[in-house]
């Protein structure tokens, strides 16, 4: 665009329009806006009896984890008095295996 | 099909159709390509809320594009309380494109002089010179697409021009090739 002349060029005017918004009009769009889902998924086929039952099985299972570790046969296992972590003979089904980490016992009827 | 998968369907295909027209119209409004964007965006996020609630449209064209001239104008209003003092179209600049430095900035000082006579010009003009020259609509498209005669849009195109052209020459400028 220069000063001169006092009326412009019709043609000069179109470009300059053309130009203008083709620079404003967005060469690409984005894509349509849908939104997301938000709708719950579909329920599982059996209906809800099933998922009751699932999580009833899930609960039960967890249970089962939880007691097996209790009373497994890892549950004996103690932390040696030293401090010093797992001591793999200290493990023993029947308890004897402590009597080496642990003080003697008073006679009965004896207070300490 | 699902009912899901049909809606979802016409819409994009509605979406495809109308989203330049819609631009345009709000583009017009207020000359922010940004701003026309969002405005899109929205008309089109309402258009699918009508179409999922079961609404039939007899006319998705003029639905879209009556919602898009509504929002628009609440856009610039709401846009107009958040800036305070200013209009966006005060703050719209030209979109960057590779060109030379040197071109690049005759050009933006051209691109800013006909951004500043469009927004002189009323904002039905500004609509007709969009559809025009950012669509490439003839007479009879915008006519059709506005619910004038085209007689009408020939009229207003070619007084929008002239306007423009005397502005130019009052200000004793002239467009280069």
């Amino acid at each position: 665009m220069t000063r001169s002349s006092p009326q412009p060029n019709p043609d000069d005017l179109d470009r300059a329009f053309s130009q203008y918004f083709r620079t404003q009009l967005p060469g690409r769009f984005p894509a349509a806006p849908i939104p997301t889902d938000t709708a719950p998924p579909p329920a599982p086929h059996g209906g809800p009896w099933r998922t009751r039952l699932t999580l009833a099985a899930s609960v039960a299972a967890v249970l089962a984890l939880g007691l097996a570790v209790s009373y497994g046969p890892g549950a004996n296992r103690r932390i040696t008095p030293d401090g010093g972590g797992f001591d793999p003979n200290a493990v023993v089904g029947d308890g004897k295996g402590l009597q080496k980490h642990l003080p003697d016992a008073p006679p009965m009827g004896m207070v300490p | 099909m699902p009912r899901k998968g049909r809606i979802r369907e016409r819409f994009e295909s509605l979406y495809s159709q109308y989203q330049r027209e819609v631009w345009a119209l709000a583009y017009a409004r207020w000359m922010d390509a940004d701003s026309a964007m969002d405005v899109t965006q929205e008309t089109f996020l309402r258009l699918w809320k009508q179409l999922e609630a079961g609404e039939t449209l007899d006319n998705p064209r003029a639905w879209v594009l009556r919602v898009a001239r509504n929002l628009a104008e609440d856009y610039a209003k709401s846009a107009f309380r958040r800036n305070g003092t200013q209009a966006p179209e005060l703050f719209g600049t030209v979109a960057a494109t590779g060109v030379p430095p040197a071109e690049k900035m005759e050009r933006d000082e051209t691109f800013a002089r006909v951004r500043e006579l469009l927004d002189e010009l009323p904002a039905a003009d500004r609509e007709i010179l969009t559809l025009r020259y950012a669509l490439e609509y003839d007479a009879p498209a915008i006519a059709e697409m506005l619910g004038l005669a085209v007689t009408a849009v020939h009229m207003r195109l070619s007084r929008a021009r002239q306007r423009l052209a005397d502005k130019l020459a009052a200000q004793g400028v002239k467009t280069s090739p």
